[in-house]
């Protein structure tokens, strides 16, 4: 150590505490793997897996034609133009490059740990953007935040293979490399930029979300006066070659230039245009009436260019904002058009505590710091309130957007955390009681960057042109114990908060539960698992599974069979199906059923273990899906009881007891309590004492706890009699036979009426 | 499906059979309501008896009843706001032309007490919609859900649509004193902007105003004001045994009252903290001492209470400052 001088010593420093912030991001994400093991988690990832699987195997092109016969049938699904194939390329160059150097690495454990490792990308992307922001000590404490905030984590956790893994990472960096572009007004670091932007478009379809903030950040310089060739040449070089190349990936094709979502990004650049015409005809030109009939012509043309805008979105040239991005202005939309966007968990808006969990202290410290970025006010800092400002409101209506919002969070508390250490770790301006800088001056032993001190050289000059108050510094040395100390308890604080949230709430994989013995031993709940495992070696390799939309791509990934409808969505109408089976009685189902081919059905039932998230508790969705598309044969009122309850026991509406779902989900459950009246633990309601009859279905399995059911579909009966029928003949009952002499009358007087 | 299609056919010649009827003779309860709609300009304001006369079956319209607590005392904020545009479907409705398949009804609690306890209906404004029936059959009501599909005229007006069959408009009559009143407000916004820009143009190009503008947005947006915006929680609860909650209970639920008190939270959290950053270096040896106490105490104390409050959120969070 001694033998380097101070700025190596630093820099060393810095890579140590960077090395070390990647390290606690990597491990903090590994609980799931230590407590249950190396899985895929969750519905999407399950997907993203399969593909990426089949993307190593077969090669890119394969992968780029895919067409998936075994999903949505009997539809089937464009795989390779209907994903955003950042996510599995990356994995699968990063297998093939582990295979070239002889590491024998396992596909499933990239996919596993590739969000932890890139979790450590972000912290360092973190780092770079808010060194531009305030200084390097600012930029260590935002990626140590980033690292272990779990509103990050919340979706980067081991197993947790899903686009948003790697989208925060490039996010930041096309961030980072934004500023540094506008900063220096140069074409290659837009390029750069325009670049990562396009990495992030092959990888996540929150992109929309860059290509409307910068555009934004642009507008407010605009408006602000601060237009300059800086903001011509990054700005234009961005949007050209970013736009160019997002074109690239086949899922976004023609859309930057074709739906509203994209047009902010095209209006902001021909105003860009227009005011650098400006710029160059005024610097020509020194006439006054020129200048005037300039200002008319660049008004023509603003107007022109509006209402052309305006005219070709009317005109359905220019698609309208889709649901899923209207929804985010107009809140109540998707509840009334869009049931099922609506009917998605992280869709809902974000209450309080949802902010104070994921962000802890950083919560507060976040508005002092966008404060401390106004008091600065370069364009740097025009850019982090514009993201802070509108990223809080989107987290607000949505709880799914914490997740961009959370690295603004970081940026903004480590801003404000930092100048409270610099303030109160500055023991050099105790003497200097007369320097007017809003930044103290840099103590001896840790000089600081260049960037750093031309920032902290720019703000006292505009400081002292603002404020001439004076500048003393922390006088007493009680002031800067307490302010410290306090601020130490904090920070340890938050980390114990960080870990308990992560360990606690976002470690579950989600298809493998865990409860706790009575002697307080872990109990591995592996129903799914189990389930889909059965599915795999007991049935026909094109046997269909019929499913709510949730399961599809579990299904298809773990039991490797055709699906009707999985996570996927994309077809409004074929999920409505599956919901109008599912809520109809048996009879209709049946025809439903066997008109899609349907084998088995299966369905998630958490009565017996109070697992809530199971089909009993979506049911309404399904429900309320179905009636969106068929309103005249499902009613969703029709399922309360008449004093407007949802309940399962004796009270229940008889649509709601005739219905396949809740005939499937309590069939034979009575007899697993013996005696007893039943009771359903999730609904927590006392059940019927006689199981509901199916007749259209056989139990095929059940697993340990009954948290999956599967039935097989019955085949036609060979006389072609209902299966109700069929039932009742062989239990040996009469009715039947007087049915058929009725049936036989009215027949017989058909003929007699013909004649 | 067999036992529906023949009851559909029922209804149908219930139907031709009653219209033959009307265009015969005058049905007596059929010229009642009629009436009584006429003088309540489409709708029918009922009390208890006229209640159970207008619906006795059989009866060959349709009727859909607003049961309803207008009274002061009642404080029902939905049953006024729905009260005006029930009202519209009716007149509405009935403007056109002399339609006699449905007829709306009104009946406020005052009026119809024994009606809402014998049905026992504890909530208002309930909708009731009461299909034609026939003698001895008399038909079911269905309840149109206002929490769920809106208290304004045109979802309600789609409900009817659907469970009578043909289209029942909306027509909101032009409100020329409002939007008169819209254009000149906006008129008159727009000239005082421009009398007043010449002088107050500095505030607009001051960054304290953007910055308390932008901080206050952030701070309402980060305490849940939009689950309030969208979901609508009261603003506080009456508890048991007449104590008021301020904190609603579940991780997922806040009540108007505690996003505010969030939002102060935080607000004074951050400017703690800014004072402690900025202002306090600028100030003299032994008022920067008093400050440095006073801001750091009050951090201290407020977020102490922070997350006092987010352990009631959340029961098992195991961290507590200190109390």
């Amino acid at each position: 150590m001694a033998k380097l001088d101070a700025s190596n010593q630093q820099a060393l420093l810095k890579t140590v505490i960077l090395g070390l912030i990647a390290g606690a991001a990597f491990s903090s994400r590994l609980f799931s793997i230590v407590r249950y093991e190396s899985v895929i988690h969750e519905f999407d990832p399950w997907f993203n897996y399969r593909t990426t699987q089949m993307l190593v195997k077969d090669g890119f092109y394969e992968f780029w034609n895919w067409f998936d016969p075994r999903a949505w049938y009997p539809l089937g699904r464009v795989v390779g133009g209907t994903v955003y194939p950042g996510l599995m390329v990356t994995s699968a160059i990063i297998h093939n490059v582990l295979h070239y150097l002889h590491f024998p690495v396992d596909i499933r454990n990239v996919c596993v740990l590739l969000a932890p490792v890139f979790s450590g990308a972000t912290a360092y992307a973190t780092y770079l953007l808010t060194c531009e922001i305030k200084d390097s000590s600012a930029g260590l404490l935002a990626a140590a935040f980033i690292g272990i905030a779990p509103g990050y984590i919340s979706r980067s956790v081991a197993g947790s293979y899903d686009n948003e893994g790697i989208a925060i990472f490039l996010l930041m960096f096309t961030f980072y490399l934004w500023i540094k572009a506008l900063k220096l007004g140069s074409a290659l670091w837009a390029a750069a930029a325009a670049f990562f932007y396009f990495y992030m478009v092959a990888a996540w379809g929150g992109y929309v979300f860059i290509i409307n903030l910068i555009p934004l950040h642009v507008l407010v310089l605009m408006g602000m006066g601060r237009f300059s060739t800086r903001v011509y040449v990054s700005y234009s070089t961005f949007y050209i070659l970013g736009t160019l190349m997002s074109m690239q990936i086949p899922f976004v094709g023609f859309q930057p230039t074709r739906t509203s979502e994209h047009m902010a990004a095209l209006g902001v650049f021909g105003l860009c245009q227009i005011l650098a015409f400006v710029e160059l005809v005024r610097s020509h030109v020194q006439e006054r009436q020129f200048q005037t009939l300039l200002r008319i012509f660049v008004v023509l043309i603003f107007v022109v260019g509006v209402v052309g805008l305006t005219a070709l979105t009317m005109t359905g040239f220019i698609a309208p904002w889709t649901g899923r991005f209207y929804s985010l202005w107009d809140t109540g939309y998707a509840k009334i058009h869009i049931p099922i966007i609506a009917s998605v968990s992280e869709h809902q808006p974000t209450a309080w505590p949802s902010f104070f969990f994921d962000l802890e202290m950083l919560i507060f410290l976040f508005p002092a710091g966008v404060y401390l970025c106004f008091r600065q006010l370069r364009d740097e800092h025009v850019f982090i309130i514009v993201y802070s400002v509108f990223a809080s409101y989107f987290a607000g209506v949505m709880v799914r957007l914490m997740l961009t919002l959370t690295p603004v969070v970081c940026i903004s508390a480590a801003v404000a955390l930092s100048t409270i250490l610099d303030t109160y770790l500055d023991f050099n301006t105790a003497e200097s009681t007369t320097e007017p800088s809003g930044q103290p001056s840099a103590s001896t032993e840790t000089p600081r960057s260049k960037h750093a001190s031309a920032a902290a050289k720019a703000a006292a000059t505009k400081d002292a042109d603002s404020t001439k108050e004076k500048y003393f510094g922390i006088l007493n040395f009680d002031s800067r114990t307490i302010v410290l100390t306090n601020f130490v308890i904090f920070l340890v604080i938050f980390v114990w908060h960080c870990t308990w949230v992560t360990s606690n709430a976002y470690s579950s994989p989600s298809i493998v539960l865990a409860s706790r013995n009575p002697d307080g031993s872990q109990h591995i709940i592996d129903d799914f698992r189990e389930s889909y495992n059965w599915l795999r070696q007991n049935t026909k390799e094109d046997a269909k599974i019929m499913s709510w939309w949730d399961y599809g791509y579990q299904i298809s990934g773990m039991a490797d069979r055709p699906t009707l409808v999985d996570n996927n969505t994309w077809n409004n109408t074929h999920i409505a199906t599956v919901g109008r089976a599912m809520s109809s009685n048996e009879e209709d189902a049946y025809e439903i059923m066997k008109q899609h081919d349907v084998d088995y059905v299966l369905i998630i039932f958490g009565g017996l273990l109070g697992y809530s998230g199971d089909d009993i508790n979506k049911y309404l969705w399904m429900i309320r899906i179905a009636e969106g598309v068929w309103p005249d044969k499902i009613k969703e009122s029709n399922y309360f009881t008449p004093t407007g309850d949802y309940r399962v026991d004796d009270k229940a509406s008889q649509t709601m007891k005739d219905s396949l779902m809740y005939k499937m989900s309590y069939y034979r459950f009575t007899e697993l309590f013996g005696p007893h009246a039943p009771v359903d633990r999730v609904r927590q309601q006392t059940l019927p004492k006689e199981s509901p009859e199916l007749n259209v279905l056989d139990e095929a399995f059940t697993s340990e706890n009954w948290i999956v059911r599967i039935y097989k579909v019955k085949d036609l009966d060979n006389l072609g009699r209902l299966h109700k029928d069929v039932a009742q003949f062989e239990a040996g009952k009469k009715k039947r036979k007087a049915q058929r002499s009725s049936k036989s009358k009215a027949r017989r007087k058909q003929r007699e009426d013909s004649d | 499906m067999a036992r529906i299609a023949v009851f559909l056919t029922l209804l149908c010649v219930v139907f031709t059979f009653f219209s033959v009827e009307v265009a015969g003779k005058p049905n007596p309860k059929l010229e009642r309501i009629l009436k009584m709609t006429r003088s309540g300009k489409g709708t029918a304001k009922l009390d208890s008896q006229s209640f159970v006369k207008s619906l006795e079956s059989p009866r060959d319209y349709a009727m859909v009843v607003l049961l309803t607590a207008l009274g002061d005392k009642f404080k029902c904020t939905p049953c006024k706001e729905f009260d005006p545009e029930f009202r519209l479907v009716a007149s509405s409705y009935h403007k056109k032309n002399e339609k006699t398949d449905l007829f709306f009804g009104h009946l406020d609690f005052e009026d119809g007490q024994s009606i809402f306890q014998q049905m026992n209906i504890m909530s208002a404004p309930t909708v009731l919609y009461y299909p034609p029936s026939t003698k001895g059959r008399p038909s079911e009501p269905r309840r149109y859900d206002a929490s769920k599909y809106g208290f304004t005229a045109e979802p309600f007006a789609d409900f009817l649509s659907k469970e009578i069959g043909h289209e029942v408009p909306v027509i909101r009559p032009f409100d020329y004193t409002k939007n008169g009143l819209k254009v000149f407000f906006l008129v008159g916004a727009l000239a005082i902007i421009k009398l007043l820009y010449t002088h107050f143009a500095f505030v607009l190009n001051n960054r304290y105003t953007w910055s308390v503008i932008s901080l206050i947005t952030i701070l309402t947006m980060i305490s849940g004001h939009m689950w309030n915006h969208i979901r609508k929680p009261p603003y506080i609860m009456p508890g048991q045994n007449g104590q008021i909650n301020y904190i609603a209970n579940g991780f997922q639920q806040q009540l108007g009252m505690e996003s505010q008190v969030v939002a102060v939270i935080y607000g004074i959290l951050s400017f703690s903290v800014v004072s402690l950053a900025i202002t306090v270096p600028r100030l003299e040896k032994t008022k920067q001492r008093y400050a440095v106490w006073i801001w750091m105490g009050c951090i201290l104390v407020v977020f102490s209470f922070l997350m006092n409050l987010f352990k009631i959120k959340n029961g098992g969070y195991p961290f507590k400052l200190l109390f």
